[in-house]
């Protein structure tokens, strides 16, 4: 693990991973996770990436190793974005291949709108234009008055198929999202759920994987069909019935596709066959 | 920034300072098994890279660095045997807090990991063993040769001189660049003690010892040693898997290091404890 300080005095932790060959420059890949999750829940994708892309992996503000941001410290989509760009000036990359899920992908949106002289694709897995409505909002209230455990153990089934996934992951991934701050979430998840950027999308410039889980558990599921329309180098593959957190049960389809859509735009990156 | 595992230590028990790298990727709600997997002479845990992303999602993956190589202090002059060679990954194991692990080897690497089964049956799960015969005693390399090659020319000149027969069939000028300048970083005068310690070791008398799940992997087409030296194995270790790479030189470990890994993990699953 490694750390920084961002410009507003937050201290962010980071991971690095390479197992490409040390004679040649890997492209870099940054993986941004969602909302209540961390770099380490990463980590089934993490080896299969890494023989091909040096994978940097950010842990949010407020979230896994990296700190949890005083009440009075301002909070906003582009400060999220700020830390990112901090990070890669931090770790000296001028430009990357950003991979997203959910909330992550939001910020990975917003990056490469604002910069794109700093995005060279996204890959987005579950991840639409912003988290605007109730949803997350009872969540949170749920939450307050319950606790995390009950509300997010009930709700599960948006985010794991319970009835094939492994009841061992099941039982990780709720105790991995109950080791967050709820205050801190409220701010957060708060944020995203007043926050809609569709109508700013068709700036996207680079090309764009959307990853959509077809049972549409979470959020606004029509998004994924109409940022696809309005991002014109994008390219949307449905998982079928698919559940929120695609990358923590299929770990190795979200490793293939994307290094198959990444090789098909960048082929002077990846030239060996996978 | 290539090879981004952190390097880690601890002091053997004769008080020299040994490195070795931890890589893990495996799922955190399964029972964790080791593998502690040992690079060959003039090497370093960095040389087997690319096994490492394959391997690292089922298991826990030690790399340890042989006294004398890589970041491991150099041995005094009593402090350099097979048997103590195979004591230091013992001692690995036991600073890890690991009771059984399996073990696999290249070439010199695995004639420590054979002399450590020897010594210590009841800690090896599995033993691996990678273009190695019992000991180079019977082996065509002639030792006295080298050792006047490498005093003459050093280790960059020796190497370079003997790539050909390393490497007759590998194209990528890169990749026997980096290959030379991994293996002349060994000490010099550390090899010319290695080399002949080695050259002494004939563990053949013993084979039939071995209980454990046991899997041979060689080069069907080497000059350092033929086919029939590696066959011992076949003989006197009826329950061992064999396994000959058609038309490879001795450096399989770094020639078609996927392969290896892959042959590696499958048959590691097979034999899995849990």
């Amino acid at each position: 693990m490694h750390t920084f300080k961002t410009s507003d005095g937050i201290r962010i932790a980071y991971y690095i991973d390479d197992f490409t060959d040390p004679w040649k420059t890997a492209p870099t890949l940054l993986m941004l996770h969602s909302a209540m999750s961390s770099s380490r829940r990463f980590f089934s994708m993490v080896p299969g990436l890494a023989k091909h892309f040096r994978v940097i992996r950010m842990d949010s503000r407020g979230h896994g190793q990296s700190e949890i941001p005083s009440a009075d410290v301002p909070h906003n989509k582009e400060r999220l974005s700020q830390d990112v760009l901090e990070l890669l000036d931090t770790v000296g990359v001028d430009k990357v291949h950003i991979l997203g899920g959910s909330a992550g992908g939001y910020t990975a949106q917003l990056l490469a709108i604002a910069n794109p002289e700093r995005v060279k694709s996204l890959v987005l897995f579950s991840s639409t234009p912003g988290f605007k409505g109730d949803q997350g909002k009872r969540w949170l209230s749920d939450a307050a008055r319950r606790g995390m455990r009950p509300v997010f153990g009930e709700t599960i089934d948006e985010r794991l198929p319970v009835a094939e996934a492994d009841p061992r992951l099941i039982a990780w991934v709720i105790d991995e999202i109950c080791k967050n701050d709820l205050k801190f979430l409220e701010r957060f998840i708060g944020h995203w759920t007043d926050t809609d950027f569709m109508d700013q999308v068709s700036k996207i410039q680079c090309p764009t994987l959307i990853v959509e889980p077809g049972a549409h558990p979470i959020g606004t599921g029509s998004a994924f069909a109409e940022m696809a329309k309005r991002i014109s180098r994008s390219e949307r593959i449905v998982y079928e019935n698919g559940r929120h957190n695609l990358y923590d049960y299929l770990p190795e389809r979200c490793v293939a596709d994307t290094i198959a859509f990444l090789r098909r735009h960048f082929p002077e990156e990846m030239p060996t066959a996978a | 920034m290539a090879l981004s595992t952190e390097m880690q230590s601890f002091t053997a028990s004769d008080g020299l300072k040994l490195a070795y790298a931890v890589d893990d990727y495996s799922d955190p709600w399964r029972p964790q098994e080791t593998l502690i997997l040992i690079h060959a002479a003039m090497g370093s845990s960095r040389r087997l890279y690319k096994w490492v992303p394959t391997l690292a999602r089922h298991f826990r993956v030690v790399r340890p660095e042989m006294r004398g190589h890589g970041r491991s202090e150099i041995p005094g002059p009593d402090q350099l045997t097979v048997e103590r060679l195979a004591r230091d990954v013992i001692e690995l194991a036991d600073h890890l807090g690991v009771a059984r692990f399996h073990l696999a080897g290249s070439s010199a690497g695995a004639i420590v990991s054979f002399q450590t089964t020897l010594d210590f049956p009841d800690r090896v799960l599995t033993l691996s063993n990678f273009a190695s015969t019992p000991g180079l005693k019977n082996s065509r390399i002639d030792m006295n040769k080298w050792v006047s090659h490498i005093r003459a020319k050093g280790m960059r000149g020796f190497l370079e001189e003997t790539m050909e027969e390393r490497f007759p069939n590998v194209a990528d000028k890169d990749f026997l660049r980096w290959f030379i300048d991994e293996s002349a970083s060994t000490d010099q005068d550390l090899f010319c003690r290695f080399g002949p310690m080695m050259k002494e070791v004939d563990q053949t008398d013993r084979l039939h010892e071995i209980k454990c799940p046991m899997l041979n992997v060689v080069p069907g087409h080497d000059p350092l040693g033929s086919l029939d030296q590696y066959e011992v194995y076949r003989k006197h270790v009826p329950h061992c898997e064999f396994i000959v790479y058609e038309g490879l030189p001795h450096n399989i470990t770094d020639s078609v290091p996927e392969r290896c890994a892959e042959d590696l993990l499958r048959f590691l699953l097979k034999h899995q404890a849990q």
